[in-house]
């Protein structure tokens, strides 16, 4: 097999696995959620704390300064 | 409904995605990653992942690498005046990356936060901000993807 037809394999298996997780996602149940390797209020937490901190950094004083 | 949807995924949707590829914001990244969306990022969302990443959530950086050789659309930096506009629009921290989603001519924003959600609903934007899980609900709705 060449490596093309690899390629166009995998694609193949990997817009199947999409679809096929599209339909799971509506039956996902609770326990899989438990078992991510951080909360998910965690990531929203650091993510919404370093976008504050950035703001700060770079854009706050000229944002105000250009208003 | 655009031909191919280009969604800006915010940090915490990403993040969210890395953590997790069986959940609303991992199958986003998954359906990028198989061609049927173009995932869009600025440099902001970069920046912003990898200074979480290597200090508080370092079991994501395997996953992080695999998801920037996907590789995902990454915009220029907004300028300052596209800041300034997002900012009268989204009077928060939120600003540019709002501007680099718009300039980006993105599709749909993504996000986890829901006071961005709120505050883009309440300024009526031309740009919808939602959370994954009711974008792939629409998704599914709408779209015949194979």
């Amino acid at each position: 097999m060449s490596g093309n037809q690899l390629l166009t394999k995998i694609t193949r298996l990997e817009q199947a696995i999409a679809l096929l997780k599209l339909e799971a996602y509506a039956s996902l149940k609770k326990s899989v959620r438990r078992s991510l390797p951080y909360p998910e209020t965690a990531i929203t937490r650091a993510a919404k704390q370093t976008r504050q901190d950035r703001w700060r950094e770079l854009y706050a004083k000229n944002v105000a300064r250009i208003r | 409904m655009p031909k191919m949807w280009r969604v800006f995924v915010d940090t915490s949707a990403l993040l969210a995605g890395l953590n997790s590829t069986h959940g609303a914001s991992g199958t986003v990244l998954t359906l990028g990653r198989a061609g049927k969306l173009t995932i869009v990022i600025s440099p902001d969302v970069v920046a912003e992942a990898e200074r979480n990443l290597p200090t508080k959530f370092p079991l994501l950086g395997q996953a992080w690498t695999t998801f920037l050789l996907m590789p995902p659309v990454i915009t220029k930096s907004p300028t300052l005046a596209a800041v300034r506009r997002a900012h009268q629009l989204v009077p928060t921290s939120d600003a540019p990356i709002l501007a680099a989603a718009l300039t980006a001519k993105s599709h749909i924003l993504v996000t986890l936060d829901r006071e961005f959600i709120e505050l883009a609903h309440r300024a009526e934007l031309s740009l919808p901000v939602m959370l994954p899980s009711v974008f792939i609900d629409h998704l599914r709705r709408t779209t015949v993807m194979l």
